[in-house]
């Protein structure tokens, strides 16, 4: 396939990857909320746990955020792809209509909008680095989020042993926003990959 | 892409075809081009995969800022899919279109070039210092449909009617008429639509002065042929894939 047609098809893969994510972020969102409660109803022996769910709920939101950035971004790269396909099919349509052309005609029409043309490429090349550079930053951002959250579940995994009669439904909390933090972790790390095979 | 001179007093046509470079399994077809002055149109510039060999064609005889017209009698791929193409290097070009096709023919990449859209009942567009009047067409095969007579040249561009399905390398004029007949006739029984259609295009290109009939694929008619091909053409049943 054609990079460009690579591109574009991967940038259209990475939005339903991070629509996905961005499902399962919804979920957490939910899951820190329920935690809050909990740990609400838990009182004083769970102090320590209401920070962390805090975090939680602050750290959710974020990945939702970001998942709708990156939405777009990929969208604009898909976009931006076909114009760069566009360009660059023209280009090569130029050059064999130079190689066609006999050098007594006007050829120097053909020349002319080919430089243009190169001069476009390289814009769109510029442009689209930056882009892609922009998509790798944010995914690695949600990336650094799921750490955290693992890190917070683990803690607070330590944290629910105070909690007495609560302990098990902590626990089993923690555990639940660790395997959406994976969920959301895998595709992310999907993405990435399917970003460096089409660059 | 080879290339032809159908007349040269004042202004020119040019056709373009039997391109050796054409991949096989696309329908050959005839592009023009009128030179008067320094405009030019050219009259339905083909597809995508023409682009390269046309462009290299027709800077043999003009240079590129003069071809500031194109006209595409319909909408068909074989008409028109490398407009994209010409979009990039004709900034500054009117592209005259059936009206009604000009949502569809957008879909072929338009963003510099300007769309003129022909009413139904026809136009006249000012090349240099030549009229070329825009014939209605309508359901010949496409349901918005025009081609183009010039009074002085005596030609007429009649788009599909009058094509022929041939082998590469056909000659580019119409020998023994009845010969002709065989290469037409599914083609024209199946593609057009409509015998009401029909009878009323012969009845206006009937009052018109021919010296030549150039279709867009196949070979042209000239002389006699033009009012032969009217006669066969009149008596022909068309739509038949309708019981
Ligand atoms: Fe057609
Ligand atoms: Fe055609």
């Amino acid at each position: 396939m054609d990079t460009h047609a690579q591109q574009t098809v991967a940038a259209a893969q990475i939005a339903s990857e991070l629509h996905q994510a961005q499902q399962v972020a919804k979920q957490l969102a939910i899951s820190s909320k329920n935690a809050r409660a909990i740990v609400l109803r838990a009182g004083s022996k769970a102090a320590g746990l209401a920070v962390i769910a805090n975090f939680y709920d602050e750290l959710a939101n974020k990945t939702i955020f970001l998942a709708q950035a990156i939405n777009l971004t990929a969208l604009n790269i898909s976009n931006h792809s076909v114009i760069e396909w566009r360009n660059s099919n023209a280009l090569e349509n130029l050059e064999k209509a130079f190689l066609l052309s006999e050098p007594d005609s006007h050829r120097d029409g053909i020349t002319h909008f080919i430089d243009k043309l190169e001069l476009h490429k390289r814009d769109l090349d510029h442009h689209f680095n930056r882009l892609m550079n922009e998509l790798y930053n944010k995914l690695d951002e949600i990336q650094q989020h799921m750490r955290a959250i693992d890190v917070i579940a683990v803690t607070s995994k330590l944290e629910a042993v105070q909690t007495g009669d609560f302990r098990g439904h902590l626990v089993e909390m923690a555990e639940g926003i660790q395997m959406m933090a994976n969920k959301i972790k895998e595709h992310v790390s999907h993405s990435i990959s399917l970003l460096d095979q089409a660059r | 892409m080879q290339t032809t001179t159908l007349f040269n007093k004042g202004h020119r046509w040019l056709i373009f075809g039997r391109d050796p470079s054409k991949p096989e399994r696309i329908i050959d077809t005839n592009q023009y081009m009128i030179i008067s002055q320094n405009q030019s149109i050219l009259l339905d510039p083909g597809g995508v995969e023409l682009f390269a060999p046309m462009l290299a064609a027709v800077l043999k005889h003009v240079p590129i800022e003069n071809i500031t017209h194109l006209f595409a009698s319909h909408q068909d791929p074989d008409i028109i899919s490398s407009l994209g193409l010409w979009d990039q290097v004709l900034p500054n070009a009117k592209l005259y279109c059936p009206w009604l096709w000009e949502g569809f023919v957008r879909h072929f990449g338009m963003n510099n070039i300007e769309f003129m859209p022909i009413r139904d009942t026809g136009d006249v567009v000012h090349i240099g210092n030549i009229d070329l009047h825009l014939i209605p067409a309508h359901y010949l095969h496409s349901s918005g449909n025009f081609h183009v007579y010039d009074p002085v040249a005596k030609i007429l561009f009649s788009g599909d009617v009058g094509a022929s399905l041939e082998p590469a390398g056909a000659p580019f004029e119409v020998g023994d008429f009845s010969e002709h007949i065989d290469k037409m006739q599914l083609f024209h029984q199946r593609w057009m639509p409509s015998n009401n259609a029909k009878q009323d295009w012969i009845r206006r290109v009937r009052k018109l002065d021919i010296e030549i009939m150039a279709p867009q694929h196949g070979r042209i008619f000239t002389g006699e042929n033009v009012d032969k091909f009217l006669d066969w053409f009149e008596a022909l049943e068309v739509g038949i894939a309708v019981q």
